[in-house]
């Protein structure tokens, strides 16, 4: 069983290094083009899926009481997911380009990507499905929900972009964007928490109530949310209304799911500066709380006015994939690995250099480009020369590369704790 | 929750595919989204503007070839295709964007984000080395790589508002 998580998870790690540069795309206009499909597909498929699936081969056979179902399957499945990521990556810079944003990836390697997910899908219902233990755990639920639902959400990338005609494209197309974050990176990140979050803590979950309207609430509003991407637009504008209240419900979920991660919390505060794992879950699980917040309201038309086509919107993609998701699945690797090695965290200085240096880059990030959008998108409406926009808004870039800097940097210092992790002989 | 089957039916498949027929098909079913006309202004022989409506016609090899350069060399991150009614982009661009113009589109580019401006109207108004002279001119001094051709045939109608071009420098990318 360890020897089945190392490696996955070495091969995320591996993967996140080399995405992750990609974030100096800020200066490397002359290739923007194409580095910026490798940046964000890189993130999605690479840094964090790639993490995410490594880290189910250690939840879920902990939450089933048995190993996992057909697990001499992980070893080739592992190889053909990074395999195809690095064919799809290097395609994607030679210039092979679906024209769908985050469904650039060639259509050879989507469907290599989707018959490798349908495996993994087989691979932990069945688990589940023999599992020793009676309760289903809530990690579980999302498990389950997020493979089927990213299952259909991929075929719809296989034949979306060059079938469906017209408006309705790009109808189409904010739907499938805003599943592969509401229904695969929010459930599996969610996957993540639920699991560490107690464990990290020794302490229960704070309701189970909660979990059950935010598991419910999510299902329900989540799917409905994705033509908030295109207002304005000449798509039908009572679709554009409901996908609006949608995404305004969504509040609804995300405060459950956080009440239920800071109520767990009651009792521990005090442990959190030594407890790694738990202080990467909280800090993301307050960027969350901040980044919905903003996702929601941008969806609101009046807000959209000034904010679409602006930097604000990536600000909000930021702080969440980053500043949540990225950073959660951080933690459970700073709490997976030193129980893989046989001993405990090497260099807890550096990586709690590490910590801070993330944790602040993204906030700066955050704040640095939510300002210079707004501020932008106002010019814009006051009626300023666009050109005079862009040039306002150069020194914010100058610092979000900075902030990018340090995000990658901290990423790197935690690389080095958990190597150096391994490299110690256990006690 | 103890069953498998509620959940992966229920939540993943019920939920997901009522949203996708709702906010997905329904749309879809509308008439208007899957329109060909477009409205356009022509001057008559007597020298009034009459306003028309006529069907767009697909693209011609030329054309099609620009778009696949457009998508491929991702001038589609920085630049739009889609003129909003708001934020006074009637004025800065030109005339919004209607259903009719996208009928062709395989895949959409309306884009998420402006770092360059917007492209829908810009066909009919400047000769092709104007992208090469506006990117030249602007003060961050990083043109957007040179298209090979103009990247998107216009087919909406001529603009005639009064959309100001950027300033115009010494071309650099040529």
């Amino acid at each position: 069983m360890a020897w089945l998580l190392i490696f996955p998870t070495v091969g995320a790690l591996v993967s996140l290094k080399f995405t992750d540069p990609a974030f100096l795309g800020d200066t490397a206009w002359l290739t923007f083009g194409r580095l910026r499909p490798v940046h964000v597909n890189g993130v999605i498929w690479g840094a964090f899926s790639t993490l995410f699936i490594g880290l189910c081969h250690w939840v879920v056979p902990r939450l089933c009481g048995r190993r996992l179902w057909r697990e001499r399957w992980s070893w080739p499945l592992l190889v053909a997911w990074n395999a195809n990521l690095v064919i799809a990556l290097g395609l994607v810079l030679a210039g092979w380009n679906r024209g769908w944003e985050v469904g650039e990836l060639p259509l050879g390697n989507v469907v290599v990507l989707f018959g490798a997910l349908l495996t993994l899908t087989l691979q932990m219902l069945m688990t589940i499905r023999h599992r020793r233990e009676t309760p289903l755990y809530v990690s579980l639920w999302y498990l389950i929900a997020a493979l089927v639902w990213t299952d259909a959400n991929l075929i719809l990338l296989m034949v979306g972009p060059g079938h469906l005609p017209g408006i309705n494209n790009a109808a189409w197309h904010g739907l499938f964007i805003h599943y592969v974050i509401g229904l695969w990176i929010t459930p599996a990140g969610y996957v993540l928490i639920y699991y560490f979050l107690p464990a990290s803590l020794r302490a229960p979950i704070y309701s189970h109530k909660l979990s059950l309207i935010g598991f419910w609430s999510l299902a329900f509003f989540y799917p409905f949310v994705g033509i908030h991407h295109y207002l304005y637009s000449p798509i039908a504008d009572w679709a554009e209304t409901i996908a609006i209240v949608s995404s305004m419900m969504l509040i609804v979920p995300v405060w459950t799911v956080l009440q239920n991660f800071f109520g767990t919390m009651i009792g521990h505060w005090s442990d959190l500066g030594r407890n790694l794992p738990a202080k990467f879950l909280i800090v993301g699980s307050v960027l969350y709380l901040a980044g919905c917040f903003q996702g929601s309201m941008e969806a609101l038309r009046s807000l959209q006015e000034p904010t679409h086509f602006t930097d604000f919107v990536v600000a909000h993609s930021h702080l969440t994939i980053f500043g949540t998701f990225i950073l959660w699945s951080m933690a459970a690797v700073l709490y997976v690995w030193p129980r893989l090695a046989g001993t405990p965290l090497a260099a807890f200085r550096l990586a709690n250099w590490g910590f801070w240096l993330t944790a602040l880059g993204i906030g700066s990030m955050a704040l640095v480009l939510s300002a210079q959008g707004l501020q932008q998108g106002f010019m814009l409406m006051a009626g300023a020369e666009f050109l005079d926009t862009v040039v306002a808004i150069r020194p914010y870039w100058w610092v979000r590369t900075l902030t990018g800097l340090s995000m990658d940097v901290g990423m790197s210092l935690l690389v080095l704790a958990l190597m150096k992790t391994s490299l110690r002989r256990p006690a | 929750m103890k069953s498998i089957a509620s959940l992966a039916v229920g939540a993943g498949f019920g939920l997901v595919t009522l949203a996708m027929f709702v906010q997905g098909v329904l749309p879809m079913l509308a008439p208007e989204s899957r329109t060909r006309a477009v409205t356009r202004a022509v001057r008559t022989d007597l020298g009034d503007v009459k306003w028309v409506r006529y069907d767009t016609a697909d693209y011609t090899p030329l054309e099609a070839r620009g778009r696949a350069v457009y998508i491929r060399e991702g001038c589609w991150y920085c630049h739009s295709q889609y003129v909003r009614p708001v934020a006074g982009e009637e004025v800065r661009w030109g005339p919004l964007s209607e259903a009719g113009e996208y009928a062709w589109d395989q895949p959409h580019l309306l884009s998420t984000r402006r770092i360059g401006p917007d492209l829908t109207r810009v066909g009919l108004k400047f000769s092709d080395d104007w992208h090469c002279r506006a990117s030249a001119g602007s003060s961050t001094r990083r043109p957007s790589r040179r298209p090979r051709r103009a990247s998107r045939p216009r087919r909406g109608r001529p603009c005639d508002a009064g959309s100001r071009c950027a300033p115009i420098a010494r071309c650099r990318c040529s």
